[in-house]
């Protein structure tokens, strides 16, 4: 993995992290919605 | 495509913004031994005549009995190997966390991330396929996630392609193991009403240990027949029940050799993390692990 790969990996995981996870353990939403939401955004 | 779920995960919060010591407990266990679990637990609560059993709602003998009735449950179970309970428990005056403007809630987040990740992989076997119920009345409420998304830098927007589709639920089964995540409460799950109990057991040991030591030294039978009226500082009597649910737990732990410590560390704490009741006090991993902030608006 080269440098550029390691850090988008590490920001990537900071967003799942800090943003995806917060909201599923809240319940904010659900597995399938995340992914629902992600898609809809184009991500 | 989904998984079929192998393990079930109940985890809590305690004092996730108040005092000097917070924790998250878990307790896990694999799906197949759920029901006969949340029976017994049931059933050892309607014995003590506890509908729902809190922690904070500890200051009498009739939860004391449910409390300690679920404490030899917990350890029984673990010997068995079929359960586990897991305490992050972290010190808001260590370097990590005595910071200016520190987000709890933030911080909260971080830890439930350290609690799955170091127990769900580690812990269990690798190929398991994991359900976690979190409390319903989680503190963690950061917004919408359309803001968080949108206050990522622009940079990051490549890296946003890493949770397309089916790589964002790739990703939640890389880094946990984990198929499904839903919320639940606790009236209905008996076991989350254990997750609760060693989550405040865990920061009561801390916030009262010296407390605890004299209690001790006052109740011992030899100390009362030469002294009667050294008591310093009267315990209160929600605290005094408290302290003899800590005394029966502790003692149950080391009959059965769990590697549990009271005296070591100020506190419950499990040197060796593999052990099934584990408490763990978070440690500063590196001098820039710093608790997260409030953003300035």
């Amino acid at each position: 993995m080269t440098n550029t790969e390691v850090t988008k990996l590490a920001i990537a995981q900071t967003v799942f992290r800090d943003t995806l996870l917060p909201k599923l353990i809240s319940g904010e939403i659900r597995v399938k919605d995340a992914e629902k939401f992600l898609k809809e955004r184009g991500l | 495509m989904s998984s079929t779920i192998t393990h079930i995960g109940f985890a809590d919060e305690s004092h996730w913004n108040t005092g000097r010591f917070r924790s998250l407990g878990m307790v896990t266990l694999p799906l197949n031994c759920l029901e006969i679990m949340e029976s017994e637990v049931r059933w050892l609560l309607s014995k003590s005549q506890v509908r729902e059993f809190k922690w904070k709602n500890l200051d009498g003998a009739k939860e004391r009995f449910a409390a300690e009735k679920l404490c030899l449950f917990a350890v029984e179970k673990a010997c068995t190997g079929q359960f586990r309970v897991d305490v992050l428990v972290w010190d808001v005056e260590d370097s990590r966390h005595k910071i200016a403007g520190r987000d709890d809630i933030a911080n909260l987040g971080r830890m439930y991330y350290h609690l799955f990740r170091n127990v769900l992989r580690a812990r269990w076997p690798n190929d398991a396929v994991w359900m976690l119920c979190p409390d319903e009345h989680t503190a963690l409420d950061w917004g919408t996630l359309h803001d968080c998304l949108d206050n990522v830098s622009a940079g990051v927007e490549v890296e946003r392609s890493l949770f397309t589709g089916g790589q964002f639920r790739i990703q939640l089964r890389q880094e946990f193991g984990i198929e499904e995540i839903q919320p639940v409460s606790s009236e209905a799950q008996p076991l989350l009403q254990l997750a609760d109990l060693f989550a405040g057991l865990a920061v009561f040991s801390r916030e009262k240990f010296n407390s605890y030591k004299e209690w001790l030294r006052n109740t011992s039978p030899q100390l009362s027949l030469f002294n009667d009226d050294n008591v310093s500082n009267n315990p209160s009597h929600s605290s005094r029940e408290r302290f003899q649910v800590l005394k029966k737990f502790y003692y149950y732990c080391k009959n059965k050799k769990l590697g549990v410590s009271l005296e070591n560390n100020y506190g419950l704490w499990t040197p060796n993390p593999v052990n099934p009741i584990n408490f763990w006090m978070y440690e500063p991993q590196h001098p820039e692990d710093k608790a997260p902030q409030k953003k300035k608006r």
